[in-house]
């Protein structure tokens, strides 16, 4: 009973937690984690503005927000500390409240440990894990009460005296929420890839997309739908600050909403994701 | 035409608060390398084009890219070479001599730039002095006779693959010049 009431805000839970995760270190891509960890004693601030655009008709734009502290605990092991807040403006979406607000959306803490160095290893391997709370859903804007975990398996392997990068996370990521004193669960798994090649000094551009799935409970045959985004990706580094502008594009997804051809409950056509980051 | 000046002069203060800030990351002159690592010897100044085939028997041999046909530096009146080269790092080029004695053996290396966020350990004296009296028959390679430094290991693994670049420049093509 609690897995139907729950559905829609968990697939909200999964879709932020796939798309919205912070990564450590130094991002060439805008969703795609890359294996390295930050050297002991460093630190980084970062700040992601995502902006979500489009549902299948009326209007409807979110834009989410996230702060970022992290540091190298040890040269393999680093820890994260993240803020986050969303902001929704919806008119006349077909299954949605008109809303126009900005709200405090959560908090997590992570870790990221690095087993083999994209660099001297012939793969880059690190495992990353990711306990949070949220406290408002991106999809829709209203409160929520939730748990989640993520997990995940970066892999990262170079090329051409590391100038071409390829990037691999396999995901997962559980969530509990809390509805009338009881708690309802779903799980939701993703793959994010990218391939990014430096340019010139300070620049690489490339492609990334992911594809996720959605599941209403923790059984594999409660599956609810996919989705496909793709899109291209530029980055710039230089010693002091980094930024990154990533764009994905609603390719595909299913099953899709009648009459439509992508399912735009829990996802828009367009996201768009600028980050920047700074060392000290 | 006081605000010009003011502009002028904003400009000039920006300008020269770059330039002061890139210096910073200019270690060593190639000029001052020289001195350093051929202690004041007559040396004259080479540039060699490599062949196609020079390069690509120099990669073999290495198993490192050769991303450009130029060599260069000077060149000892005892045979001895200064090689003036780079390596890709995270963001820019590390920029480094290599001091080659006339047997081949690496008599010593200096770190002229380094521009990257972390990783600038590779220009502490203990690391670097584990090249010197390598040949192009030592491995030359991370993790083997040259150890890591960890929290950068991309520079490390990058300037440990040019001087084994250069170790086999030497033995292929400099010596026979």
């Amino acid at each position: 009973m609690h897995c139907c009431r729950l559905y829609p805000s968990l697939l909200a839970v999964a879709v932020l937690l796939s798309c919205g995760t912070a990564q450590a270190d130094e991002n060439l891509f805008g969703y795609t984690y890359g294996a390295e960890t930050l050297p002991k004693g460093k630190s980084e601030f970062y700040t992601w503005q995502t902006f979500r655009i489009g549902k299948e008709s009326g209007h409807y734009l979110g834009w989410d927000q996230k702060y970022e502290y992290e540091w190298g605990i040890t040269d393999r092991l680093q820890a994260s500390v993240y803020l986050n807040f969303n902001a929704v403006d919806i008119d006349d979406v077909p299954g949605f409240t008109d809303r126009s607000d900005f709200g405090f959306m959560g908090t997590q803490v992570a870790f990221k440990y690095n087993v083999l160095s994209p660099f001297k290893d012939p793969i880059g391997l690190s495992f990353y894990i990711e306990p949070g709370y949220i406290a408002r859903d991106r999809g829709t804007g209203e409160a929520m009460d939730a748990f989640e975990l993520e997990t995940m398996i970066i892999l990262q392997k170079n090329f051409f005296d590391d100038t071409l990068m390829w990037y691999t996370n396999i995901f997962g990521e559980f969530a509990w929420e809390k509805i009338d004193g009881e708690f309802g669960h779903g799980w939701g798994p993703t793959v994010f890839s990218g391939l990014t090649y430096r340019v010139a000094p300070k620049w690489f551009v490339g492609v990334e997309g992911h594809w996720d799935g959605d599941f209403d409970g923790f059984q594999s045959s409660h599956f609810q739908h996919w989705d496909v985004f793709l899109g291209p990706v530029v980055h710039y580094g230089s010693k002091d600050w980094w930024a990154t502008l990533s764009v994905q594009m609603n390719v595909a997804s299913g099953p899709n909403t009648p009459g439509s051809h992508l399912n735009l409950d829990d996802h828009e056509q367009l996201e768009v994701r600028l980050k920047v980051g700074f060392n000290f | 035409m006081k605000r010009r000046s003011l502009i002028t002069r904003l400009t000039a203060a920006v300008t020269l608060s770059a330039a002061s800030w890139a210096r910073s990351e200019v270690y060593l002159t190639p000029e001052q390398a020289k001195d350093v690592l051929l202690g004041g010897q007559a040396a004259r100044s080479f540039i060699i084009m490599l062949t196609p085939q020079q390069k690509s028997a120099i990669a073999e041999a290495s198993g490192v890219r050769v991303r450009t046909e130029v060599v260069k530096g000077w060149r000892a009146a005892n045979g001895s070479w200064l090689v003036l080269d780079n390596v890709i790092g995270k963001h820019e080029f590390i920029d480094f001599a290599l001091a080659i004695n006339a047997d081949g053996s690496v008599k010593g290396l200096e770190i002229l730039t380094y521009r990257e966020t972390y990783g600038g350990q590779v220009r502490a004296a203990p690391w670097r002095a584990q090249f010197t009296g390598k040949t192009a028959a030592a491995p030359v390679k991370i993790d083997a006779d040259i150890k890591n430094i960890s929290g950068a290991t991309l520079s490390s693994v990058h300037i440990t693959d040019g001087v084994r670049r250069l170790l086999h420049t030497h033995a292929l093509v400099l010596k026979n010049s």
